[in-house]
């Protein structure tokens, strides 16, 4: 039997590999992704916070850094984080990018050079900032505070189309986005698996999910992937391979490959922007639960200097009762009064880098310190939540002492540096000329601010600068860019 | 107790699992709140969901934690709770080693006692109902 060789394969489904996807397939090349997570959809996402933890994440969402007290989330399923995300969708200022351009040595690294990406990026989604008479309880806490201590905020924009209006009464949403957690039931989230992906398929996109990628053999012109699916061992063949399985997953299978020996920058420079939850028990209740979960974040410039951000969050019931330490009667007492809790979270641009690497047993091993200036930034930021949740009239709080690692960055820094780079201007891993990546890996540094919106950027840019280079060797170019209705 | 067939934990383990869960998570009398407790429930009947993507080391040493626990009295899990809260206090390794205590005794009662998933015999109040929690999501399609 003659083996199959593709144009690309894409491992991941997520931000970065929808948008590879979707543009190498316009371009007219055959494309096979493979995923390791399900291929669900609006009408099978598990609707169980414990069901979707098990069936959505990497080891059901208890991954934990070496010193245990970083717990990383990161999707498993057809349209990867983005599935457990809130599509917070923001551009990157020029404090993010200008660090990028002097840690990298590249010049596109700014907010110009980057505009038309971010145009294209946001062309294909649908986004939507909810107004003040929109807010559910917990926001509208959240900005009413910052008005009082004299803080700045600003709505935050998300990527959704059509999340059901408001409520009959007139007050608050329809629906609760807390759900859109385990996956979006209404096709509005704006997931790679319901925009970029979506089209990608209708292109002719071959997806495999079920698919772990054990290691990755590169030859000069073929690349060959071997893992399994559904158990099962396979090999699959490509001219070119694009890594997109974010930052763990990209540094894991390019670390189980073999590829440290030549280059050493692998695994190095993760950061993870830790995120610290705090509660503040109000008399009344909040339901910071109900309607459109996060909708407002600190704009204000002196914490953008001091690195860390503040958004308005909540969480289900397993997660919030993991936040909270201790047990029996008084972690009842706690999770009682669920209802009247107000919820901010600090967020802080984490500048201590981790590292990524793998066990004998191939298994992940990261170690991401956070006790000297990071903790100094976390400790600033709670200083400030808690003088907002004094403001709102709260009369407890709880700090919880477990950090969440949510926006998972580097390990495969892009730079002009060979010895201190994984990937090169052009997006190519250095050595490896037919091996690209676009993922939240390459990320030099990190940004302080959401990275999805950046990842679909830079990989629009990637994908650009990959079709430039091998674009004419597609004879079928698909003729039109679907709309999302075409697609659903 | 009517225990479940798991895939993943022995006998001996569920006992265990129960018995720590019942100590996290405590019903009447042991608690004013008007929970149910993790036995009552009977949410250890879905426990293979949760393992279900656990690595394979790790659900070994959940096997043999939770089975030593089982035949110890209730006291020494509660000890090895509070020794765990105070992780924050502990240097390094030690620091380490008890977060990783409280996970392992914690993660797994806590995940399937707040899903709210119970036995299909279970009568009582559900965990959610105490809690008053509810969302709401219209689908599309």
């Amino acid at each position: 039997m003659t083996k199959q060789i593709y144009d690309f394969i894409i491992i991941g489904s997520g931000a970065s590999g929808g948008v590879m996807a979707h543009r190498l397939t316009q371009a007219g090349a055959n494309c096979l992704m493979l995923e390791a997570g399900q291929d669900l959809g609006p009408k099978t996402y598990p609707s169980n916070e414990m069901r979707a933890n098990a069936q959505l994440m990497w080891g059901g969402g208890t991954d934990f850094t070496t010193d245990a007290k970083t717990i990383l989330l990161r999707g498993k399923v057809v349209g990867g984080g983005t599935i457990i995300n809130q599509c917070l969708l923001d551009r990157f200022d020029n404090i993010a990018l200008d660090d990028w351009a002097d840690r990298s040595g590249i010049k596109d690294f700014s907010v110009e050079g980057m505009s038309s990406h971010y145009d294209t990026a946001e062309s294909l989604i649908s986004l939507h900032q909810y107004q003040r008479q929109d807010f559910n309880r917990n926001a509208q806490l959240y900005a009413d505070s910052f008005d009082n201590c004299g803080y700045k905020w600003d709505y935050l924009r998300r990527g959704e189309s059509n999340c059901g209006g408001l409520c009959d009464s007139g007050q608050g949403r329809k629906n609760d986005c807390i759900v859109c957690l385990g996956g979006c039931p209404r096709k509005s989230k704006q997931s790679s698996a319901v925009t970029s992906l979506a089209r990608a398929r209708a292109q002719g996109l071959e997806l495999r999910a079920n698919f772990e990628v054990d290691g990755i053999i590169h030859g000069k012109s073929q690349v060959v992937v071997h893992g399994t699916q559904n158990g099962e061992p396979q090999v699959v063949y490509a001219r070119r391979l694009i890594m997109a399985a974010g930052a763990l997953g990209s540094s894991k299978i390019l670390l189980k490959s073999g590829m440290k020996n030549k280059l050493p920058a692998l695994g190095e420079r993760f950061f993870c922007h830790p995120q610290y939850m705090s509660i503040g028990f109000m008399q009344d209740p909040v339901d910071a639960h109900k309607g459109a979960l996060q909708s407002v974040k600190s704009t204000d410039p002196r914490f953008r200097q001091q690195g860390f951000k503040l958004e308005n969050v909540f969480a289900g019931p397993i997660a919030l009762a993991m936040l909270k330490d201790g047990f029996g009667t008084n972690h009842h007492k706690f999770m009682k009064r669920y209802r009247n809790m107000a919820c901010i979270e600090v967020s802080v641009r984490d500048e201590e880098p981790g590292t990524i690497r793998i066990n004998n047993s191939g298994k992940l091993v990261v170690n991401k310190p956070t006790d000297g200036a990071d903790a100094a930034k976390a400790a600033a930021g709670n200083h400030v939540v808690d003088e907002l949740l004094a403001s709102m009239g709260c009369y407890e709080t709880m700090q919880s002492r477990l950090q969440i690692g949510l926006h998972l960055m580097g390990g495969c820094a892009i730079g002009e540096n060979a010895s201190k780079s994984v990937v090169q201007p052009n997006f190519q891993v250095y050595g490896h000329e037919n091996i690209y990546m676009a993922d939240g890996g390459i990320y030099p540094s990190a940004p302080g601010i959401n990275p999805s919106l950046t990842i679909m950027a830079m990989s629009h840019k990637a994908a650009d600068s990959i079709l430039a280079e091998v674009g004419h060797e597609f004879p079928k170019p698909a003729k039109k860019i679907h709309s999302l209705k075409e697609v659903s | 107790m009517d225990y479940p067939h798991s895939q993943y934990l022995s006998y001996a383990a569920l006992k265990g699992l129960s018995k720590v869960g019942d100590v996290v998570l405590p019903g009447e009398p042991y608690d004013s709140n008007g929970f149910p407790s993790f036995s009552q429930t009977g949410c250890i009947h879905h426990v293979d969901e949760v393992l279900v993507t656990t690595a394979p080391d790790d659900v070994k040493a959940l096997n043999i934690l939770l089975a030593i626990l089982g035949f110890l009295p209730a006291i020494v899990t509660k000890w090895l709770l509070q020794l765990s809260s105070l992780e924050e206090h502990a240097p390094g390794f030690l620091g380490m080693g008890l977060r990783l205590i409280g996970v392992a005794l914690r993660g797994v009662p806590i995940s399937l006692y707040y899903s709210n998933l119970t036995h299909p015999s279970y009568q009582g109040k559900t965990v959610y109902e105490v809690m008053d929690y509810q969302v709401h999501c219209e689908p599309d399609y």
